[in-house]
Parts: structure tokens; sequence; C-alpha cells
């Protein structure tokens, strides 16, 4: 390894010199903002809850909530709540545990 | 106003677009600062005429410095800009720490003393931005950096991206891009937004499951867990911080490239050091470049003056280094155990027992990693004590051996240390390939990614842990 300063974001230029790179990047950032707000409504409304209660701010949770059920309505929640249900499940997994001895006297590794 | 959260999101949204929408380098710069107080100002508004003051100062005092020609004057300049910075930091950081150990020692004496009425409230990101200002000052007064305009040093030690938890981006390295009219290309942005989501994956989901599960409910009681869980537990903090601090930087890098500047690294996969040396190259790399140029060899001497000083000087530099993170005895063990550690491996390499026994390669990452471990154990206790309760647990358990660590809360620990096993560059190659790619398909793996890291989060937010030095 070396001790020289170096920078993570240092690519070699683009082949066609970072031309159309601000709209190629404004693209995907609007882009990526509308599909997280239509597939994630829900961290929408979960923000909105967390906000200084206020008559503005009352407003933003209606909004944020009628936004959450009309993605919830069209499915659209459906993949990002089968993935945390999925981490769910892997979070309250625990190591197998001998279970007490049956009546032969024998014991069985169950998990909870 | 966290990084990793909706408020943070919009807040970057809204500067993207009205930064790349003026076109004078000058507005751009005025409205970056501006900026920068309003996120810092989002913590305490309070602090923020502290932070234009400490920039101003040290504009001030470097305008003196390089207008004048008689270098004792510039050595008293210097001394005496240092010397604010320093007080500044120390009436913030360290006046409730000193306070309480004078009521001690005088309690100790049979003097008693109403305990001391004004608490101070630490200013988030002190440290950092003081420690921008010191090297600023330094830089200019020995002609490595011109001075720079007003602006650029309020902007260089204000700009939002590194402000609470850096990295410390030197003038040499900030002040020249400010100067010139940023340009984004698709390289740049590409490696941007992948060190975002990296960072994010890195801090909601490795960093704050572990915290929550399983090493916060360790450390607070450490009676209570096995010795296999306390073991366990100093791993699992050892990935936690390194997580947590990383990804900060990460995302540091990655806000500011999509703002069209870059900043350096500041970890390159610390766990695979094979000495303490290199662990110091490797970890937080801003800071410890830092205490190297300032506080070793400008404030020190460095290698000069023969073996008994350089040790002396290693490990002087390690706890003031200590001390940096904040007035706890807990940082100065800290800092003095890697001082001691440097100091040993330093006297270990020049004795002849050296070249007779060599350690393979792992064993040496082994060694390393462990004595890092311990570190964190001081580190992270809230007491001294607390830390050797800890220790003592490890050797005399007072629980049964049964663990608490879940097979999630494993894989993580072994996720946070299978990393180090990725190469240097390990984004670069995806970067490479996603500037080639449209808008559309771009946009998709984004959140795709970022689905996936939302669904994984732990609910809410953790503050990074390096918001409090």
């Amino acid at each position: 390894m070396t001790d020289s300063h170096d920078f993570p974001v240092d690519l070699s230029p683009d082949p066609d010199g970072g031309a159309g790179a601000l709209r190629w990047t404004s693209g995907v950032l609007a882009l990526t903002t509308v599909a997280l707000a239509l597939l994630n409504a829900g961290a929408i409304a979960g923000w909105a809850e967390e906000l200084r209660p206020s008559p503005t701010t009352a407003k933003v949770m209606a909004a944020a909530d009628a936004w959450k059920g009309v993605t919830a309505r069209l499915g659209l929640d459906t993949p990002h709540a089968r993935l945390h249900h999925s981490w769910k499940r892997a979070e309250a997994m625990r190591w197998p545990t001998p279970s007490p001895p049956d009546a032969a006297g024998r014991t069985r590794s169950s998990s909870r | 106003m966290l990084f990793p959260t909706l408020t943070f999101g919009l807040f970057f949204l809204a500067i993207f677009a009205a930064v790349w929408s003026v076109r004078s380098n000058e507005w751009r710069k005025l409205l970056l600062l501006v900026a920068s107080w309003f996120f810092y100002g989002a913590w305490d508004w309070r602090f923020v005429p502290l932070l234009i003051l400490s920039a101003l100062m040290n504009w001030g005092v470097a305008r003196l410095v390089a207008a004048s020609a008689r270098p004792r004057a510039v050595k008293r300049l210097v001394i005496a800009g240092v010397a604010l910075n320093l007080a500044i930091l120390g009436f913030f950081k360290y006046f409730d720490f000193f306070a309480d150990q004078a009521l001690s020692l005088m309690a100790l004496m049979g003097t008693h003393q109403d305990p001391a009425i004004m608490h101070v409230i630490l200013p988030i990101g002190i440290s950092f931005f003081t420690f921008q200002g010191i090297s600023y000052l330094v830089d200019v007064s020995k002609g490595r950096v011109p001075p720079a305009s007003m602006l650029d040093v309020l902007l260089l030690m204000s700009f939002f991206p590194h402000l609470v938890a850096g990295p410390i981006v030197r003038a040499a390295d900030l002040v020249p891009q400010l100067q010139s009219t940023p340009r984004l290309d698709r390289g740049m942005v590409s490696m941007g937004l992948l060190l975002i989501v990296w960072g994010l994956f890195k801090k909601a989901v490795i960093a704050s499951e572990l915290s929550t599960q399983f090493v916060d409910p360790v450390f607070a009681n450490p009676g209570m867990h096995s010795s296999l869980d306390l073991i366990l537990g100093a791993y699992g903090y050892a990935v936690q911080i390194y997580c947590d601090f990383s990804a900060y930087s990460d995302m540091a890098i990655g806000v500011a490239a999509l703002l069209g500047y870059r900043f350096p690294r500041n970890f390159d996969r610390p766990y695979r050091s094979e000495s303490l040396q290199e662990f110091w190259r490797r970890w937080h790399i801003s800071l410890s470049r830092w205490l190297r140029d300032y506080l070793y060899i400008d404030a020190l001497g460095g290698n000069r003056g023969g073996e008994f000083k350089v040790y002396r000087n290693l490990i002087l530099t390690m706890l003031l280094g200590g001390l940096w993170h904040g007035a706890a005895w807990t940082f100065v063990i800290w800092g003095g155990l890697h001082g001691l550690a440097l100091a040993v491996e330093r006297a270990w390499s020049r004795s002849s027992a050296a070249w007779a026994i060599t350690l393979p390669r792992w064993a040496r990452i082994a060694l390393t990693f462990h004595v890092v471990v311990l570190g964190w154990i001081f580190f992270r206790a809230a007491s001294f004590g607390d830390a050797l309760a800890y220790l003592g647990g490890i050797v005399i358990p007072a629980s049964d051996g049964a663990t608490s660590v879940t097979p999630l809360v494993l894989l993580l620990i072994l996720l946070g240390l299978a990393i180090h096993a990725l190469p240097r560059d390990a984004l670069r190659r995806p970067a490479m390939r996603l500037r080639t790619l449209p808008v559309a398909p771009v946009a998709a793996g984004l959140v795709a990614l970022m689905l996936v890291v939302d669904a994984m989060r732990y609910e809410g937010v953790a503050p990074f842990i390096y918001f409090r030095f």
C-alpha cells in the first residue's frame, strides 16, 4: 500500500469529455427520487410522522399518508414489504437449542 | 440532519439543483456556504457564529502571516493563531472534564466544593473544523499553500459534506478546487453514487444492526454475558465503528462528488494491517496524516533527536490523538495503548530478535487486529472501570457459556471483516460500467439497491459515532 493522497472518485476521464454529464446526473437523481417515492412511500410517511407537530406538518403528514395509501392500493409497496419481512425473519432466527429429553431419554434439536 | 435521512435527501436535492443552475463560481460558493451554515444550524443555530468566527480568525491570521516578512513575527502569529484555535477547542471540549478532575482532586485534599454550575455544550464537529483551521494556518506559514480568499477559507472550514465528521480536507486539496469552476463527469458521479449506497449499507444495515441487537447490550452490562459474548461483542464493536465511520466518509466523498468536488480517501480496509503503523495509514487517514504532519513532525520534531525522542514523540502524539476524541480517561488510555504499541513495534523491528523470529502474514494481521480490538474496548466503555470489568469478564466470566449472539449478528460481524478482503478499488470497475449506461438502467439499479438497504435497515437512524468528537 502507499501513503500517497488519493481520491476515490478519480476515474479515467469520460470518453466523451464529460459532455452531458450534468443532464445525465440530473436524470438519474430525478428518476431515482420518483421511483423511490412510488416504491417506498412508507419511508415518506415515517419521515412525516417525525416532523415537529404544527398545522403545516399536519398537512404534510396527511398528504404522506394519502400517498402511502395510493401506492399500497396499487401494490407498489409489495417488493419493499417482502424484503423487510424476510429481513425480520432473519433477525428472529436463533441457534438450535437442545430440547429436554423425551420419555425415552432421547434429545432432539429445535430452533426458535 | 443525518446523511441517511429523507430530510438530508431533500436538502441535498435542493442544493444540487441550485448549485448547478448557477453559472458564476463565486455565487455557487456563496450558495454552498449558506447551505453549509443551514446544515450546521440544523443541529444548533447557536454555534453557527462560532464556526464563522473560527474561520474568519484563521483567514485573518493567515493573511497577517503571509504579509509578514520577519520569521520571528510569523512564528509569533502562528503560535497565537494555533493557541486561539486550541483555546476554543479546549473550552468547549475539555472544560467540564478538567473542572470535574479539579473538583475530585480538591475532594481528595479535603476541600469540598459545589459541583460546577456551568456545563458546556459541545458544538458538533468542533474537533474537525478546528484541526482544519490549524492546518490551513500552518500550511500558509510554511509556504505549502498561498493564502486563500475569505470566501474560500469560510467554505473550506464549513463545507457541509465534511463539516461534522470529516474527512479533514486540507487547504491544498480543496482550495484549488474551489478556485476553479467545478465540472461533473459521469465517472465521478458514478463513483459518488456507489459510495453513497455502499455507505448507506454499512451504516444503516451493518453498524446499526450490530449496535442495537448486540454490542450496546453487551457493553451496557458485561457482567450478565458469557466470555464468548464479550469476545464477540468486542469484535462486533470493531466492525460497528469501522462500518459507521467509514460509511460517513464514503457518503461525504460521494455527496461532494455530486457537487463536483473531490475529497481524499479516509479509510482503506484497516483490519488487514500487518502492523499498528500500517493500521494508522489505513484508519481515519485524514486524522492520522494530520497528527503525523502537524503534531509529530512540526510540533514535536518527528524522528529527529535520537531514539528516545522518537519513542516519546510517538507516545505523546497518540496520547493527544486519544484526547482529541474526547475528554475522558478511556480515550487517553486508548491513545496511550496505541502509542505504546507503536513504540514497542518500532523497538522490535530494530532489534536483532526481529530477524530471528518472523511471524507469518496471517499471524501479524491477527496480532495487530487484536491489539486494535483491545483498544476499542477502552474506547467504547463508559469508564475505565467498565473497561476493566469487560476485560475481567472475558478472563473470568460471571455468566454461563451461553451466547446471546444471533446467527444474523454473527453473519454481519463476519461480513464486516470479510469486506477487508475486497480489492482497494472494488467499486471502480462497477463505476466504470455504470457511467456507460443510459439514465434509466442506472436509476433502476440505484432504486433496487436503495430499496434493499431500506428494507434491511434498523428502524430509525442512530447518530454516527464520530459526531460526538
